[in-house]
């Protein structure tokens, strides 16, 4: 140890001065520092002023300071309230809120990745069944809008598909043909879609039928589309809303915590 | 002269039945808990703040804060939970009222000009005096230090609690309570220091003894 240049450990000599250093420490300490001249300096100095301090005087209470009904009912300053069990929720309210918008997330990039893969016109062959796409004529008729708009955005595979529409399409004026739904159906959720264009100008009179079917091939692979705008939109609503709930829920845990740590300074 | 404390590091059985007492509604039973701690609570601020009214209004805040706060209090002890509502309304006064806790010893704090008078009636005038005036500086030297050490060197060396009750008040470990009081010594100890020089004049020491400037002292 140098002792010129020994840099004294305040906190223990503190606590030694105040009985709180552990006893095994006690010991070492006061051989240490009869022999350190730094450590000696510094325990003194610091003895003093414990030693001033110890001798402040303690005032008497200048009045007495209890309470009346009237201190109680005045309105407050200055210190916070705790916060309400309300204000305590908000972190676990924040982060429920999240999770439920990362789930909302989560169906978005499900519902994105699922149209127009195979496995989709896979599920498509199931409703290739002609009691199933009748079942959603109605439907249809609402969605030829959207069906038209997928057709139109739809560019890929038009000629080959509309070739196979156009040969299909005499035999779907019978009725719900598994087959040409099936040929539809076969080349991908697009190519139903691309369907009607061919259909329509081929068989005007028969637009009905063909219509329904074609309307049919597009319900079919916007199966999930036509349920997915309703669903879309609950999704949009529950996706801003979860948001907007955790960004003020995160708000408001942030201001508590905050008073908190006021009071906890 | 520091009064020994109570060894208060947990609630008495009779005050934690007031403090049941008073967590149910009670006023009187929450004024005798008052009447318990007031002199430590008007205490704490006024070292914390070193201005008698503003001690006052804060000790009387404090009050009606652990009144209106008793439903947080979660047990342990009573008087550290209180002493942590006291300091609370000491740094709100002192926020309130402008001023910064870490000021040169030049620039009194405004509203403390009227020195902390705690007289003793043994003493003679000179003496009283001359103790008034130690008083005063060691008081200006504690609002140098930031409010963490000022608490903790307050609790412990002005009002003798435990480290402890201290570590409960502050809600930080033991160590850090250790830390802090070691530090806020030291710098105290800088600041006095500091002072004397500036001054040039003898220093004396509380029981009257004096010591020149060369540092010998006259031991007691």
């Amino acid at each position: 140890m140098f002792a010129g240049k020994h840099q004294p450990d305040r906190d223990a000599l503190s606590a030694y001065l105040d009985g709180e250093l552990a006893a095994s420490r006690t010991s070492e300490l006061e051989t240490h520092v009869a022999s350190c001249a730094a450590c000696a300096e510094a325990l003194e100095g610091m003895r003093e002023v414990r030693s001033m301090l110890r001798a402040m005087p303690e005032a008497e209470a200048p009045r007495s300071f209890r309470l009346r009904q009237a201190d109680i009912a005045a309105p407050r300053r200055g210190i916070p309230a705790p916060p309400t069990p309300l204000m305590r929720a908000m972190p676990l309210l924040s982060a429920a809120a999240v999770i439920v918008f990362a789930v909302t997330v989560g169906f978005d990039l499900a519902g994105n990745g699922s149209r127009g893969d195979s496995e989709s016109s896979a599920l498509l062959n199931n409703f290739s069944d002609g009691t199933i796409a009748s079942q959603y004529a109605p439907d249809e008729r609402e969605l030829a809008e959207p069906g038209a708009a997928d057709a139109a955005t739809t560019p890929s595979q038009p000629d080959d598909d509309g070739a196979a529409a156009r040969e299909t399409a005499p035999d779907g004026v019978t009725g719900s043909d598994p087959s040409a739904e099936a040929g539809a159906a076969a080349s991908g959720g697009e190519a139903g879609a691309d369907a009607p264009e061919p259909a329509d100008t081929q068989l005007p009179q028969a637009s009905g039928p063909a219509a329904e079917e074609t309307q049919a091939d597009r319900a079919a692979s916007s199966e999930f589309d036509s349920d997915d705008d309703g669903n879309n939109l609950v999704l949009r609503i529950v996706q801003v809303t979860s948001a907007a709930v955790a960004l003020v829920a995160a708000g408001l845990a942030v201001r508590t915590w905050r008073k908190r740590r006021e009071i906890a300074a | 002269m520091l009064e020994p404390l109570e060894n208060a590091a947990h609630t008495s059985e009779a005050e934690s039945d007031l403090v049941r007492r008073a967590r149910a509604g009670e006023l009187p039973a929450f004024n005798q808990l008052v009447e318990l701690h007031q002199r430590s609570v008007y205490n704490l601020c006024l070292r914390m703040i070193g201005s008698a009214p503003a001690a006052e209004d804060s000790a009387q805040e404090a009050f009606i804060s652990a009144w209106r706060g008793l439903g947080s209090f979660k047990g342990g002890s009573f008087r550290a939970w209180l002493m942590r509502i006291a300091a609370n309304a000491s740094t709100d006064e002192l926020r309130r009222r402008g001023r910064r806790p870490a000021m040169s010893l030049d620039a009194p704090p405004p509203g403390s000009e009227e020195p902390i008078d705690v007289p003793d009636a043994a003493e003679g005038p000179e003496v009283h005096a001359l103790r008034r005036e130690h008083q005063a500086v060691i008081q200006r030297a504690l609002l140098t230090l930031p409010s963490d050490q000022r608490l903790a060197v307050i609790m412990c060396d002005v009002q003798g609690f435990s480290y402890e009750e201290i570590s409960a008040a502050m809600r930080v470990s033991i160590g850090t309570v250790k830390s802090r009081i070691s530090r806020g010594r030291e710098k105290l100890r800088g600041e006095l220091g500091r002072q004397e020089q500036t001054q040039g004049t003898e220093r004396h020491t509380i029981t009257g003894q004096s010591q020149d400037t060369a540092g010998h002292r006259t031991r007691m």
